[in-house]
């Protein structure tokens, strides 16, 4: 530094300098006196690249939580991610498109063999669907195209007409040709209790294709809300149009176990009923000559009935009351006085459909955040705020590892309660599945229990009505339609019931 | 039921915000052409400003508006005679015109921000939150002069041309949104139906209900999973959280403490970020997040919060007392010391008011411990602690006078504080002039000193009302003795 240059005497307070030196760019004598206006400026251009080291400063601050963190500026210069724009769009989008799907399907079978034992041959035949499905819906898209244009313009983003529904279809179809006793109920239940992949479906997407898929896509594979007005019926009407299954393919829905299984889920007595629901449902097939499986031809609307499954319940519902009517089976009666009483269907599936809360009763409240703690948390934040990968968030950027030391003191000054025990056992008990045994009959025993104190004496037809209302109320959010779409079913039941 | 704590933004909000700036831009711009005359100068001169009204003067000065307006009809009226559409012409005239304008404004338009534009004429809404002109002298006259309803509609009409002019491919929601709020109507939109949002509002219901029925542990439930979901804000709801720890901490030890909390939020939500009006346009600033002109409310909420700490735990025990008094408070002294220093909470009353409790306490630990160690001291000892106490005393007369100078309407009781810091100064002096303040004269024993202690202890000051009714010439005479015995002893100390 101490590079002093001759220049004129400095003068000041007699000071008899020549030699000067620049200090912070002023011009500073041998004994520290400034000269007067003279402020030297740095304009060289200094050719940086020339240079050949190119230095860059690391602002290197303390942040929030006491560590170092590299001042944005500086840091993210140089990991600039090369292409700030990965979305694809048009046919390479779609065809994007049709891979993630393939891949929640096969995500969803994968969850069915492994957690539900679905025999090792069901994803083989959601596959084979899935290919029939193909090339239906790539035609459907090209007459849409050619042959209706303004019926594309309308909807651009369902290009193919696929909903996560759709896949849920699939899946209900190969089950029916396995005769497996696994009905729309039950795969409802499992999407509500996020055990099936279905809502927010996109987190389980490779994050390369979930960056690159275009959001109209992705919103789709969000799943929206819950299909609670009979959309899946309809939807599984139109695939099975579109795939055209083959002749060799069984179309008859196994009518006994999913009677069964609407009994010991509505905490019926199977005993008394089963056969004449059966019974009526045999009376009904042969008086409308209906096809069983799931319409080939089924017009869009107000043929929900045509549904087996719907068509079933429809039935039970006027069985039961039939038999209450009648009166003869006193023990029927009296368990329904006690029926009545109870309480019957799953939370979540009921809340997930519903926006209303206050009603929630004390206990209500802890099983349900308990299964929000277990179930939905962990479901929602996948990908995200996990710590060790780099975050996939839908829409959002990648959090910097700022935002994530903040999160993680966020969230230990916040612990959640059961993080020791979730830790612990990282796979606890299963989801209460409603069918346990011991819990149905716990139920039962309640149920029974409030029969034999139950008062009788009341008139059948009111006993039959209000039976009727709740089971209507019931059945509702179990198949996930409106209290409209179920009554029509049932007026179409009775109809069809009436003259034999 | 509850606000969502979440931050919604979708482009359709964005879309319908950009619209409503520019058709409150195009409406002024109309309405300023009417009322030029009457009122030049209602705008900031920015260059951008001056041109636009140089424009319209222009115009202005060759014809009035009615005048103005006959001969646009006139020439639409040609216009349409010689078989041009009339609506274009239309158009096209108000867009030249418009273009004109813009053109002489601003070269580049590309980025041009009708919100900033709309902005720059108003104060900002962080400036605004918290003016309530109250008193009389600081009113303005209401600007009387009305517009007759023929005008208004005019004014309305060409700010609509403009607009539709230039909007033709907004989406039709957007339209519709635009449509009703130009109509003064509020769109109430449906709570979110999709599956994820169905339980994001639950459990925020469950929250405030739990909260309200002052079930604790339910609250922190909800809240725990709450602040994990993606997407959720934690500062629109950092009070429900502070108040459930609050509520909590105390019997589990395993979850953080309210102050923790907040001093999470404080240091990691700066007031040093800009107030971005195109990010958090639909979010309300006042207790979400401070600014270069707002110290945050919950930077405040922690720092009373650890000065209330700091007292409590001194006052725990008797023994505790002495050792703890030098741990935490002067750490939060030397914190407000630093934080005074910047905007925010420089300007802020209520900080410089935290700042003086400190000092106020500190002087009451210090002088009350001077009083007890009296005997075991030296000489020397006891000068420097004496000279701590005065101090602090005048460092909280400082703080004190800072925070009167911001007027504010700020308001706390003056009278008692200077009581306080009076009767700690006659601690310090109680064995010599024992004669002069006799409530102090038995004060040698310990018992008695604890309980006179806890008498002037801070809580004091939160009754304001008593002191407010003592008679005013009898607080005269006390502050004033105060102030003599102030100065006398300040010199006193210093010069032995």
């Amino acid at each position: 530094m101490s590079t002093f240059f001759r220049g004129p005497v400095c003068g000041t307070d007699n000071c008899r300098s020549r030699l000067w030196r620049i200090i912070d760019g002023r011009r500073t004598c041998q004994y520290g006196h400034v000269m007067d206006g003279d402020v030297e400026f740095n304009d060289d251009e200094d050719n940086i690249n020339s240079m050949g080291v190119v230095t860059r400063r690391l602002n290197l601050t303390t942040n929030a939580t006491g560590s170092f963190r590299a001042s944005s500026q500086s840091q993210t210069l140089g990991q600039s991610n090369p292409a700030e724009f990965t979305k694809t769009y048009g046919p390479e989008g779609d065809r994007l498109f049709l891979k993630c799907f393939q891949h929640v399907l096969r995500l969803q079978c994968g969850w069915l063999v492994q957690h539900e034992h679905f025999p090792p041959v069901f994803p083989h035949v959601v596959k084979l669907l899935w290919a029939r499905l193909l090339p239906a819906v790539h035609n459907d898209d090209n007459h849409a195209g050619t042959g209706v244009p303004t019926a594309t313009r309308t909807r651009p983003p369902g290009r193919y007409r696929l909903s996560l529904l759709s896949s849920v279809c699939l899946l209900h179809m190969a089950g029916t040709h396995l005769r497996l006793p696994v009905f729309w109920f039950d795969y409802l239940r499992w999407m509500c209790n996020l055990q099936l992949p279905y809502f927010k479906a996109g987190l389980h997407l490779p994050a390369v294709w979930r960056r690159q898929l275009p959001n109209y896509y992705l919103q789709l594979l969000e799943g929206g809300k819950v299909p609670a007005e009979g959309q899946f019926y309809h939807k599984l009407a139109r695939t099975c149009r579109a795939v055209q299954p083959p002749s060799f393919f069984s179309r008859a829905v196994a009518l006994e176990p999913l009677l069964l299984k609407l009994l010991l889920a509505l905490r019926l007595p199977p005993q008394p009923l089963f056969f004449h629901v059966l019974d009526l449902v045999q009376r009904i097939r042969q008086n409308t000559s209906a096809e069983p499986f799931p319409g080939d031809e089924l017009p869009e609307r107000d043929l929900l009935h045509l549904q087996p499954e719907l068509g079933a319940v429809a039935c039970l519902i006027v069985t039961l009351r039939f038999r209450l009517l009648q009166g003869e089976d006193k023990f029927l009666t009296r368990y329904c006085a006690g029926w009545l009483l109870a309480n019957a269907g799953d939370l979540v599936t009921q809340l997930s459909s519903t926006t209303s809360t206050s009603t929630a009763s004390l206990a209500a409240t802890d099983q349900y955040l308990e299964w929000l703690e277990t179930r939905f948390l962990p479901a929602s934040t996948r990908g995200g705020g996990g710590g060790g990968d780099e975050s996939t968030e839908p829409g959002s950027q990648p959090r910097s590892i700022d935002q994530r030391i903040a999160d993680r003191k966020l969230h230990a000054l916040f612990p959640l309660e059961r993080v020791g025990v979730s830790s612990a056992a990282p796979a606890p008990a299963p989801a209460p599945a409603p069918a346990s045994t011991s819990d149905v009959r716990d139920a039962y025993r309640a149920i029974c229990q409030d029969a034999a104190a139950a008062n009788v004496a009341g008139d059948a037809e009111e006993l039959a009505s209000r039976v009727e209302t709740q089971l209507v109320i019931w059945t509702c959010p179990l198949l996930a339609i409106t209290e409209a779409q179920m009554r029509r079913c049932i007026e179409h039941a009775y109809r069809c019931a009436g003259p034999a | 039921m509850f606000e969502l704590p979440t931050t919604l933004n979708n482009n359709r909000i964005r879309t319908v915000r950009k619209l409503r700036y520019q058709y409150i831009n195009a409406l002024h711009r109309e309405f300023g052409k009417i009322r030029d005359t009457l009122s030049p100068n209602t705008t900031l001169p920015t260059p951008e400003n001056s041109a636009a009204e140089e424009a319209s003067d222009a115009d202005l000065d060759r014809d009035s508006v009615s005048e103005r307006l006959k001969r646009k009809r006139r020439r639409r009226r040609l216009m349409s005679v010689l078989g041009h559409a009339g609506s274009d012409s239309e158009l096209s005239d108000v867009e030249a015109e418009e273009y004109s304008v813009d053109t002489h404004s601003h070269q580049h338009r590309f980025h041009h921000d009708s919100e900033k534009e709309f902005y720059g004429r108003h104060e900002k809404p962080q400036d605004t939150f918290e003016i309530w002109n109250t008193s009389r002298s600081k009113a303005t006259p209401m600007d009387s002069k009305t517009i007759s309803y023929a005008e208004c509609r005019h004014i309305e009409q060409s700010a609509q041309r403009r607009m539709a002019s230039k909007n033709a491919h907004i989406p039709q929601s957007a339209k519709l949104h635009y449509a009703a709020m130009k109509n003064g109507h509020e769109i109430f939109s449906q709570p979110s139906l999709a599956y994820y949002d169905t339980h994001l509002q639950r459990l925020n219901e469950l929250l405030h209900l739990n909260i309200m029925t002052n079930r604790w542990e339910s609250a922190y439930r909800c809240f725990s999973i709450l602040l994990r979901l993606p997407g959720v804000d934690i500062r629109s709801m950092w009070g429900a959280g502070v108040r459930i720890l609050r509520e909590l901490s105390a019997s589990n030890k395993n979850i953080g403490t309210s102050q923790d909390f907040l001093g999470w939020l404080s240091s990691i939500y700066t007031s040093k970020s800009n107030f971005n009006h195109s990010m958090n346009r639909s979010l309300d600033p006042v207790f979400r997040s401070g600014s270069k002109t707002h110290s945050a409310k919950f930077v405040i909420a922690w720092m009373w919060e650890s000065l209330i700490a700091c007292c409590t735990e001194s006052d725990s025990s008797y023994a505790e007392r002495y050792s703890k008094v030098n741990n935490r408070l002067p750490a939060l002294i030397e914190k407000l010391s630093e934080m005074v220093l910047v905007p925010p909470y420089m300007e802020d009353s209520e900080v410089w008011f935290i700042y003086a409790m400190c000092h106020l306490i500190s002087a009451d630990q210090l002088s009350e411990r001077f009083s007890h160690e009296d005997e075991k001291s030296s000489g020397l000892e006891k000068d420097i602690a004496r000279n701590q106490v005065i101090q602090h005393i005048t460092k909280t007369h400082n703080c004190i006078k800072a925070c009167l100078a911001k007027n504010d309407d700020f308001r706390f009781p003056h009278r008692v504080i200077q009581e306080q810091l009076a009767s700690f100064e006659k601690r310090l002096y109680h064995d010599q002039n024992s004669d002069v303040f006799p409530s102090n004269s038995d004060t040698t024993g310990e018992e008695g000193s604890e309980i006179l202690s806890h008498e002037l202890d801070t809580q004091e000051f939160l009754a304001p009302d008593v002191s407010s009714f003592v008679g005013e010439d009898d607080d005269e005479d006390f502050f004033g003795r105060s102030e003599r015995v102030h100065f006398g002893f300040d010199s006193d100390s210093s010069s032995s």
